[in-house]
């Protein structure tokens, strides 16, 4: 019995949903502004994601209920699910008509109405993967314990690199850090690892696709303030950079910022440029409140990890914080020029339904460890004492 | 106590770490961001807001070019050229139509055809294509009013030059990419054509069929397509013709036909009548010519002349293709004439629009007569006689019969204008087009030198003038002085400074005129002793001195190419005490241009006010008084007459024979001047290629010098001529002569009115 019930009555539940609700809300708007349009009403796009978020609450309270801890068996059909439909994707004799790639990369399975991306559903397969092999174990406390978390993340991260989807792949090893880190990993290991993989990271470059070398060429040379390539590598990005700045303290307004995002054709507007759109429209004061909404969220999302004593539900609040924490400030960096382009969304504004989906059903999730009371007998799990 | 060691146990304290290191994250982000729409927020928005805002441009008009008495040289004529693909003049056109003619008529049996059965079906629609080719290049040369023949024969030309510049750019790639393989695999390999033959850019771009079309034809042009026969499908069946707007520059006496009194022409020469002499290239070096190119200098230049206020700069700024002005005044006044362009805002949110009507360019007035200055070009032309080697010009160390380069000012002596300028070789804009190499590679003749104002020449006995005038100026040589010409100025050195009548006639002025010389007339006879005498006390740092306040060493800022200032001393600008006896005689370290010469002699004419020569009628005068003592220049001024009105005087008179003729035969003239014949260094050139030696001497000898200013007879000077003949000897032979013809052509065109015209000359039309 002690199974049914719930508590609803948690703070940092409804701070979560609240900014998730919000964040939608805005990202409708902000899709709209985008879409130029002087039309009455929502624009398409506009309205679609409207069809979205309402499919996607549906699918939040879905995964909020049934607890989560009857994930447990399932972690890794849920994971193989995944790895398997990453590969699907990647079987060139797959027709058009079901992977179409776009901007030559294959990530998405034409559903009719619907394009599914399964790399937002393996990024949630893989957090509760990783949350599962982590939760009774101290293994990861030695350098060599790292490796079967590592390989747990690097087959799915490779799926995508190879589709090739450089942003979302590029989610994954912070997630995992961070997990780890929250798990009792000792910090020195860590930071070995994070400084052996910076070191090398130069050695990677030459491994990088064109189009993706390009971006990180065109972010030194805007950081240098060498504008040479303002009408290619680096269009986007200045053109984000300065649609946002535009936008100066309160926003151009309604009128004016459709007018300005109508003729200033930045690429992905509604999509991977959203932020700039939503900075331009409310301005600076805009963009605190998408950031301070942000940090909400995960703040929320910090506090069901720190109230809940199951190892499994920590780490997954854990995992979907930290991934949830990357990707936005990827995403908003790249809008203001300090990260390069790599095709990210931001979670719940960008247009796009998997995106939405995904950020709502991670928020369900949470919701989902939120309410359940702490089991009787439960101890402090990752207390490993102060020798990290 | 287990409660708060639970609650803050060590995942907590992770969970801290990781929270404070996203909220960092976080914090940066917004600094960012705050920095992005406070400090930058204004400049980025005007930046959005540009691309609310589309600019067009209108065009402006160059300005003008005209001559003194307000002839048009220059101006702007709008015309369009008309090409066509390469793919149509190499008959790829007309193939890919036959194909396509060919499956749209096939189209059920085409997708399952061999490729020798589409080969076939092409095969018989080809002819047909190839009529509707025919007519469209009929047609297009009906357009044209040009025989279809001349149009035939230039898409023929143009396929030839394409196909053969792609054979060398294949070829080239070729053995590029062969010595690369090479490089790489240690063998050789063969790479074939095919590998290496892709279009190059001729047969990417379109081709001008027809130059310079008028308006209306330009329209027909456009409308062409209109006319076309159509194919099933409702496209028409002709290629595309391209009207490009190339609004020329138009140089209307670029080339002009001039008479010429040969009557008053030296005996050997002399023929009756007048002679219609068709002159080229008429100033040439002073208008320049345009250039489509626009190079990073002319944006700068442009800046700095339109830094006003920024507006100016976006409407004047070069556009790829504008046509920027290339030497001569095309190019110095290049601010003056190019105009800016007009700008049509167009805001596309609102609709509105903002109109900044076009600025055309200013005209350019400029100070020359262009028919004086082709009548002076005419004279200057080897074909008449006078600028070519000839037998009785003696002295010249060049075969007979070689055409002389040269080149003569002329200027109003009450105003400092300048009123002709010629140099010789000159060539038209046409040459400058389709033969770049004859001008610009010819290392000995240099055509594109303007000799006038452009290269330094030693200036020779001309320069005596100046010396007797400096130096009674100056109180080194007293008025009624009399000095001896011994034949040398060391008595006992014959090998060194020696006079020209000793070293050709082994005597001296003192026994060809019984006494010493004094200084009128040392300058008749051009004695060279005396004016060592004068130079040596004079001193080299007084006589320096001279020289620049004559002008040598000072830009004049005509504003139509470089100017040789002239120099003075060796190449740190010492001089010697032998330096200065040298250059007493205008020899020695010094040289200057054919302007300096006028100038100066214009600034004795004027009582030694020196007025600056200008080209620009629009530039003000710039005067000094250079302060030579009345009596100096009663004294020169009559050195100068003697020397062409008296018998002994060098510039006086040709010898034929026992036949002594006047170099000067223009009646109703008063005429002043002095010969000059000055030592030049050789020019050799380095035939074989290999180094300095063996070197071939092209040019040796001595450059011929005549300065006079003339004025109607009873009245003071009124204009100075300078005429200088590169390597041609005798100054009195050569370039005496020709002297005596600028007299001749400002009496034609009514310079000096009161001068009878010989009876030949009645003043003939010109142009």
């Amino acid at each position: 019995m002690s199974r049914l019930r719930v508590t609803l009555l948690r703070a940092e539940l409804w701070t979560l949903i609240g900014s998730a609700i919000a964040l939608s809300l805005l990202g409708i708007y902000a899709i709209d502004v985008a879409s130029g349009g002087k039309s009455v009403g929502l624009s398409p796009l506009a309205m679609k994601q409207g069809v979205y978020l309402g499919v996607g609450i549906l699918l939040a309270a879905a995964s909020a209920i049934p607890s989560y801890r009857r994930l447990g068996p399932i972690v890794w059909l849920l994971y193989a699910a995944a790895v398997g439909l990453l590969l699907f994707l990647l079987i060139p004799a797959v027709p058009h008509s079901i992977v179409r790639p776009r901007n030559g990369a294959r990530c998405w399975i034409d559903l009719g109405p619907f394009n599914f991306q399964p790399g937002e559903f393996a990024k949630i397969a893989f957090i509760v993967a990783v949350a599962h092999h982590l939760r009774y174990r101290d293994s990861y406390r030695r350098v060599l314990g790292f490796i079967p978390p590592a390989a747990i993340t690097a087959v799915p991260m490779l799926l995508i690199l190879l589709q090739p989807d450089l942003g979302m792949a590029s989610l994954f090893v912070p997630t995992l850090f961070a997990m780890l880190i929250a798990a009792g990993a000792k910090l020195k290991h860590v930071a070995l690892i994070v400084a052996l993989g910076l070191a090398s990271a130069p050695a990677a470059y030459p491994f990088l696709l064109p189009h993706q070398k390009g971006r990180i060429d065109a972010l030194i040379k805007q950081a240098q303030g060498d504008y040479s390539g303002k009408e290619s590598s680096q269009y986007q990005q200045i053109k984000a950079i300065t649609l946002a700045g535009a936008g100066g303290v309160a926003g151009l307004g309604d009128r004016h910022s459709r007018v300005v995002l109508d003729f200033n054709d930045l690429p992905e507007a509604h999509n991977d440029m959203i932020f700039s759109v939503v900075v331009n429209r409310f301005g600076l004061l805009g963009g605190l409140a998408v950031i301070g909404l942000m940090l909400t969220w995960i703040g929320s999302a910090v506090v069901i990890a720190g109230r809940t004593k199951d190892p499994f539900g920590r780490l997954i609040a854990v995992g979907l914080a930290a991934m949830l924490a990357v990707q936005a400030a990827v995403n908003i960096g790249m809008c203001l020029g300090v990260a390069p382009i790599v095709g990210i969304t931001l979670p719940f504004i960008s247009a796009g339904g998997t995106s939405m989906l995904a950020s709502l059903a991670a928020t369900g999730l949470l919701a989902n460890i939120a309410i359940r009371p702490p089991q009787r007998l439960a101890r402090q799990s990752f207390e490993f004492g102060q020798s990290d | 106590m287990a409660e708060s060691s639970n609650r803050f146990g060590m995942f907590h304290r992770r969970l801290a770490l990781l929270l404070c290191l996203t909220a960092l994250g976080f914090v940066v982000l917004s600094a960012r961001l705050a920095v992005l729409t406070t400090v930058k927020g204004d400049d980025l928005r005007a930046d959005a807001e540009k691309a609310l805002v589309t600019t067009q441009w209108t065009p402006t008009a160059r300005g003008r070019i005209l001559d003194a008495k307000g002839r048009i040289l220059a101006h702007d004529m709008p015309s369009y050229d008309v090409a066509v693909d390469f793919e149509v003049i190499s008959g790829e056109w007309a193939r890919r139509q036959a194909s396509r003619a060919a499956r749209t008529a096939n189209r059920a049996a085409w997708a399952d055809a061999e490729r020798s059965a589409r080969e076939r079906l092409i095969e018989e629609v080809t002819p047909a294509a190839e009529a509707d080719l025919r007519g469209f290049w009929k047609r297009l040369a009906e357009i044209a009013q040009t025989p279809l023949e001349e149009i035939d024969q230039r898409a023929a030309d143009i396929l030839r030059d394409v196909q053969t510049r792609a054979a060398t750019v294949w070829e080239r790639e070729r053995e590029r990419r062969e010595a690369e393989l090479r490089a790489k695999t240690g063998k050789d390999v063969t790479v074939s054509l095919g590998q290496v033959a892709r279009p190059v850019r001729e047969q990417r771009r379109p081709h001008v069929m027809v130059r310079g079309v008028t308006d209306e034809q330009a329209f027909a042009f456009r409308r062409m397509l209109d006319a076309a026969p159509v194919s099933s499908d409702g496209t028409p069946r002709w290629p595309q013709v391209r009207v490009i707007d190339t609004t020329r520059r138009v140089y209307p006496f670029e080339s002009m036909t001039v008479p010429i009194n040969l009557a008053t022409f030296p005996s050997p020469e002399r023929r009756a009548g007048m002679q219609e002499v068709a002159v080229q290239g008429v100033a040439t070096h002073i208008l320049g010519w345009m250039r489509s190119r626009v190079f990073k200098e002319d944006e700068d230049r442009r800046r700095t002349l339109a830094s006003d206020d920024g507006e100016a700069m976006s409407r004047g700024q070069y556009f790829e293709g504008d046509s920027v002005g290339q030497a001569g005044a095309e190019e110095g006044y290049e601010g003056t004439l190019r105009g800016l362009r007009g700008r049509v805002l167009t805001h596309l949110d609102t609709g509105e629009r903002e109109e900044t009507p076009s600025a055309a360019g200013r005209d350019l007035r400029l100070t020359i007569d262009i028919a004086l200055q082709a009548r002076v070009q005419a004279v200057m032309s080897p074909d008449l006689g006078l600028a070519k080697v000839r037998e009785w010009h003696k002295g010249s160390l060049l075969p007979v019969g070689t055409p002389l380069n040269g080149a003569a000012a002329v200027l109003d002596v009450p105003t400092g204008r300048i009123l002709a300028m010629v140099t010789t070789p000159s060539f038209t804009r046409e040459q400058l087009r389709d033969e770049p190499k004859v001008i610009f590679k010819d290392r000995v003749d240099q055509p594109w030198v303007n000799r006038a104002i452009g290269a330094p020449y030693p200036p020779g006995s001309i320069v005596k003038a100046l010396m007797l005038s400096g130096a009674i100026t100056s109180g080194t040589h007293r008025i009624d002085r009399t000095i001896e010409c011994t034949g040398h100025l060391y008595p006992d050195r014959a090998d060194i400074f020696r006079c020209w009548i000793y070293k050709q006639f082994h005597t001296t002025h003192q026994a060809q005129l019984g006494h010493p010389l004094e200084g009128p007339e040392a300058l008749m006879v051009s004695c060279n002793v005396f004016f060592y005498t004068v130079a040596r006390d004079l001193g080299p740092a007084v006589l320096a001195s001279w020289y620049r306040r004559f002008g040598v060493g000072q830009r004049w800022d005509l504003g139509i190419g470089p100017e040789a200032v002239g120099t003075l001393g060796g190449p740190k600008g010492e001089i010697s005490k032998g330096d200065a006896i040298h250059m007493g005689i205008g020899q020695g370290p010094v040289s200057w241009t054919p302007l300096h010469a006028a100038d100066a002699y214009a600034t004795l004419a004027r009582g030694g006010l020196r007025i600056t020569p200008r080209i620009n009628a629009d530039a003000p005068a710039r005067a000094e008084d250079l302060r030579i003592d009345p009596s100096a220049l009663a004294a020169v001024a009559e050195g100068l007459r003697l020397a062409v009105n008296e018998r002994r005087g060098t510039g006086h008179h040709l010898q034929f024979g026992e036949v002594l003729e006047p170099i000067f035969n223009a009646p109703g003239v008063d005429v002043w001047g002095k010969t000059g014949t000055a030592e030049a260094p050789e020019i050799a050139i380095d035939p074989d290629g290999a180094g300095p030696r063996p070197k071939e001497v092209v040019r040796e000898g001595d450059h011929s010098w005549f300065v006079v200013t003339v004025g109607p007879s009873g009245r003071p000077p009124r204009y100075s001529i300078a005429v200088m003949m590169e390597y041609a000897g005798s100054g009195g032979r050569v370039s005496g002569p020709i002297c005596n013809q600028i007299i001749h052509a400002l009496i034609a065109e009514g310079y000096l009115p009161g001068a009878a015209q010989p009876p030949e000359a009645a003043n003939g039309g010109h142009g």
